[in-house]
C-alpha cells in the first residue's frame, strides 16, 4: 500500500515537473524568469543554417534589456544538434527534463526535427520551428498527437509550399523536362516528393530524379546523369553546400539550363562556394521580406526593425548575416516573439502556451503584421505567399514576374 | 547512353582518383621506412586545404604561393607526427605490444581534425584553384580546366617522386633504409632522418593533394577522414609500397566509384569501391602491383 501511494505521489511529481516550465523565480527587478530552449544545427554540414538561431537570442536579450515582457525574463538555452539527428534527440530531451524550458524553438534541419516531434509531443512541450522546412514535420505532429491537439507550429516556408511556387515557375516559363536532384535525407527526400507531386499537379513529369549523398565532394555525375536524361532544366533540394556543388557541376559541364533550387539556394554558404557558378539561381521566398524589392529597394520597416536589433548583439563581425540572407533569421525572430508573446499572456504553463499560439492572433513580428494558426493549420504560408529570387552579381533580389 | 556521358564520368572519376593516389603514395612512403601506416595522413590532406584556406584568407596570399605556404606547414606537421607517434614507439618495439603506433597515428589524426575543428569549424569554404576556371570541349566531352590541372598535377607530382626516389642519392638513402634498416645504417646513412624524411614528404605530397582538391571539394575540417580512407584503399589495392600501384590503384577507385554511385545508387558510390578493394585482395592479397610476401618459417 505505501509503495503504491509512494508511486502516485511520484508520479504526481513527475507530472507536475513537465506539465509547467521550471518554476519562475522572481529578481531583483520584479521580473519572473522563464527559459526558453534554442536548438539547431551551428556546427556540421549544415551549421549556416543554425547561424540564424543568434536572431531569437538577439530577440529574447532585446526584451529582458527593456524591462522583459508581461512580467518576464527569458533564459535562452542554446544547443547545438551538431546536424545529427541523434544528437538532437538527446539535447531536445535535456532542454524539457532537465532545463524545464517552457518552449522549444528550433531545430534547422528536417531529419532532426522529425526525430524530436515524438519528444516534444509526449513530454507535451511547444515547439515552434523556424527553419525546418519538411513538410512531415507538422504532419508527423497531428499523427503522433492522435486526435489531440498537435504541439508544433512551423513559421517558415515548408516543402509542399515551395514545391507547389516551384512547379508554378515551370509550367509559365515552359519548362517540361526538368530533372530533380535531391540529397538522401529526410529533408532532401521529402522536397523530392513534394516537388513531383506539385509537378504532376500543373502536369508536368520529371525526366529524372536522381538522389545523391549529403555533403558529397562532388555532384558532376548526377548532374550529367539529368543532362543525359535531357532535362531542360535543373530543380534542387538539397543544402546550400550540394546546391553549390551542383551550380559548379552544371558550370564544369557548360550546361546552360535553368538552376531552381529550394530556399537553401539562398544561404550565404551557397553563394560564397559556387561563387560565379551560382549567378541566374533561382529560388523561392515570401514576398515583401527581406530580399530586396528591385522597385522599392527596401525592406518592410518590421523587418528592418528586427534586424537591428539583430544587428545590435551580432553586427560587425565576420559571421554577421547581411540583411538580404537573413530570411531563416526573421523566421526564428517570429518564434521568439510568439513564445515571449505567449508566455506575458499565459505564464509558464506549456498547455496554456500552445493554446494560446493556436487561438490567439500572434503579433509584433519580422515577417508579417499577423499570424494565425488554428487547431487544424499549424503552418503559416502558402504558394501566393511567395516570388521567384534570382541570384543577381552574387545578391539576391526579387524576380518580378 | 551516350559515349559522352561515359567519358565525362570517366575523367571525373581519374581526377577523383589522382587524388587518392597521391594520398597513398604518402602512406607508401611512411610504410616503406617504418612498416607502419600513417592513419593521420588523411588529416594531412584536408590540413593541407585548411592552411591554404588561411594563408589565401588571413594573410592576403595569392593560390600560388598559399600552396608554398601549405606545404611547409603540413610538411613540418607531418614531421611532427613522426617525432610524436612514431619516433617513441619505435624505440619500444622490442619491447611491449607492435601495435601501438595504429593507437598512436589514429589519436593524432583526432588531434589535429579537432584543432582544425576549433580553429576553422566544421563549416566548408571555398578555396580559389591554382589556374583559371573555364571549359575546353573535345566532341562529347567537357575537359574543365580545374578538374584537367588537378588530374595532371597529381600525375605530375607522382612521376617526380618515383624520379626522386629512384634517380637521386637521397632517394637511394631513402629506399637502402627501407630495404634493409640496419645494413644502411653500417654504410653511414642516417637512417632515422630517412624516417623523419619519409614523414616529410608524405606531409608534402598530402598538402599538395589536400591544396588542389579543395578548389573541387570545398575546404573542411571534416575531409580528412574520408580522403585518408580511400587513399588507404587505394594504396592497398595497387599493392602497400607499391608507388605505380598506388597510382593505378587510385585512379581505378575514382572511376570505379563514379561508376557504381552513378548506375546504382548514390550510396553504393563508397561501398562497392571498398567491396572492390576486398575482392581483389581476396583474390590478390599482394594487390594489383604489389609483390607477394613470404616469411620464413
Amino acid at each position: 500500500m505505501r509503495k503504491a501511494i509512494a508511486a502516485v505521489m511520484l508520479a504526481i511529481l513527475v507530472l507536475g515537473a513537465t506539465a509547467c516550465g521550471r518554476p519562475s523565480g522572481e529578481g531583483s527587478d520584479g521580473l519572473k524568469t522563464v527559459k526558453v530552449g534554442l536548438i539547431g544545427a551551428r556546427s556540421g554540414a549544415s551549421a549556416a543554417l543554425g547561424q540564424y538561431l543568434d536572431a531569437a537570442v538577439a530577440a529574447f536579450r532585446h526584451m529582458n534589456e527593456t524591462g522583459g515582457l508581461g512580467g518576464y525574463r527569458f533564459e535562452v538555452e542554446l544547443r547545438d544538434d551538431e546536424t545529427n539527428p541523434t544528437k538532437a534527440a538527446e539535447l531536445t530531451r535535456e532542454l524539457i527534463y532537465k532545463e524545464q524550458v517552457v518552449a522549444i524553438i528550433g531545430p534547422t534541419n528536417t531529419s532532426n526535427a522529425v526525430v524530436m516531434v515524438p519528444i516534444v509531443t509526449e513530454a507535451r512541450v511547444p515547439l515552434i520551428v523556424p527553419v525546418a522546412t519538411g513538410t512531415q514535420i507538422v504532419e508527423n505532429s497531428f499523427a503522433e498527437a492522435k486526435g489531440d491537439p498537435s504541439w508544433v507550429f512551423s513559421v517558415t516556408v515548408t516543402d509542399d509550399v515551395q514545391a507547389e511556387r516551384m512547379a508554378r515557375y515551370a509550367k509559365e516559363h515552359g519548362l517540361t523536362r526538368p530533372a530533380i536532384l535531391h540529397d538522401d535525407t529526410a529533408y532532401g527526400n521529402d522536397g523530392a516528393q513534394q516537388l513531383t507531386k506539385a509537378l504532376a499537379a500543373v502536369g508536368i513529369t520529371p525526366v529524372a530524379v536522381i538522389s545523391h549523398n549529403m555533403s558529397s565532394p562532388d555532384l558532376t555525375p548526377f548532374v550529367l546523369k539529368a543532362r543525359e536524361a535531357g532535362a531542360d532544366s535543373l530543380m534542387l533540394w538539397s543544402l546550400g553546400h550540394d546546391q553549390a556543388q551542383a551550380a559548379k557541376a552544371r558550370a564544369k559541364l557548360g550546361w546552360d539550363v535553368p538552376l531552381i533550387g529550394c530556399t537553401s539556394l539562398q544561404t550565404s554558404n551557397f553563394r560564397s562556394l559556387a561563387g560565379p557558378a551560382a549567378e541566374g539561381g533561382l529560388s523561392i521566398w515570401p514576398k515583401g521580406h527581406v530580399r530586396i524589392n528591385p522597385n522599392s529597394n527596401a525592406v518592410p520597416p518590421r523587418i528592418q526593425q528586427a534586424y537591428d536589433i539583430y544587428f545590435k548583439y551580432y553586427g560587425g563581425d565576420a559571421k554577421t548575416i547581411p540583411l538580404d540572407t537573413w530570411g531563416s533569421g526573421a523566421f526564428v525572430y517570429d518564434a521568439a516573439m510568439i513564445v515571449a508573446q505567449a508566455v506575458a499572456a499565459v505564464g509558464p504553463d506549456r498547455e496554456k502556451i500552445r493554446d494560446y499560439i493556436e487561438t490567439q492572433p500572434l503579433t509584433n513580428l519580422a515577417s508579417r503584421d499577423e499570424i494565425r494558426f488554428s487547431r487544424e493549420k499549424h503552418t503559416v504560408y502558402t504558394a501566393d505567399d511567395l516570388t521567384m529570387v534570382i541570384v543577381q552579381d552574387g545578391k539576391l533580389v526579387e524576380l518580378d514576374d | 547512353m551516350s559515349l559522352g556521358f561515359l567519358l565525362q564520368l570517366v575523367f571525373t572519376g581519374l581526377t577523383m582518383g589522382s587524388i587518392y593516389a597521391l594520398v597513398a603514395i604518402g602512406y607508401n612512403l611512411i610504410y616503406a621506412t617504418t612498416g607502419i601506416i600513417n592513419f593521420s595522413q588523411g588529416e594531412l590532406v584536408m590540413m593541407g586545404g585548411m592552411v591554404g584556406l588561411a594563408a589565401v584568407t588571413a594573410l592576403g596570399l595569392p593560390p600560388h604561393l598559399a600552396i608554398l605556404v601549405s606545404l611547409a606547414v603540413v610538411s613540418v606537421l607531418a614531421l611532427a607526427v613522426y617525432r610524436i607517434a612514431w619516433q617513441p614507439l619505435s624505440r619500444r618495439q622490442s619491447g611491449g605490444s607492435r601495435l601501438g603506433w595504429i593507437l598512436s597515428t589514429i589519436g593524432i589524426g583526432i588531434v589535429i581534425q579537432n584543432v582544425a575543428m576549433l580553429l576553422w569549424g566544421k563549416e566548408f569554404h571555398p578555396l580559389p584553384a591554382l589556374v583559371p576556371d573555364g571549359n575546353l570541349r573535345l566532341g562529347e566531352l567537357v575537359i574543365n580546366s580545374v578538374q584537367a590541372f588537378v588530374l595532371l598535377a597529381a600525375i605530375l607530382l607522382a612521376v617526380l617522386t618515383e624520379l626522386l626516389l629512384n634517380y637521386t642519392f637521397l632517394g637511394k638513402a631513402f629506399k637502402a633504409t627501407s630495404f634493409n634498416a640496419e645494413a644502411a645504417a653500417y654504410m653511414g646513412i642516417n637512417t632515422p632522418a630517412m624516417v623523419g624524411f619519409s614523414f616529410a614528404l608524405a606531409g608534402a605530397l598530402a598538402a599538395l593533394a589536400g591544396f588542389l582538391v579543395s578548389p573541387l571539394t570545398f575546404a573542411s575540417s571534416v575531409l580528412g577522414l574520408i580522403v585518408g580512407l580511400k587513399g588507404f584503399g587505394a594504396a592497398v589495392l595497387g599493392g602497400l609500397g607499391s608507388n605505380r600501384g598506388a597510382m593505378v590503384g587510385g585512379l581505378i577507385l575514382g572511376v570505379m566509384e563514379i561508376i557504381s554511385g552513378t548506375f546504382i545508387t548514390a550510396g553504393f558510390r563508397d561501398i562497392t569501391a571498398f567491396l572492390l578493394i576486398i575482392l581483389v585482395l581476396v583474390m590478390r592479397p599482394q594487390g594489383l602491383l604489389g609483390q607477394p610476401v613470404t616469411e620464413k618459417a
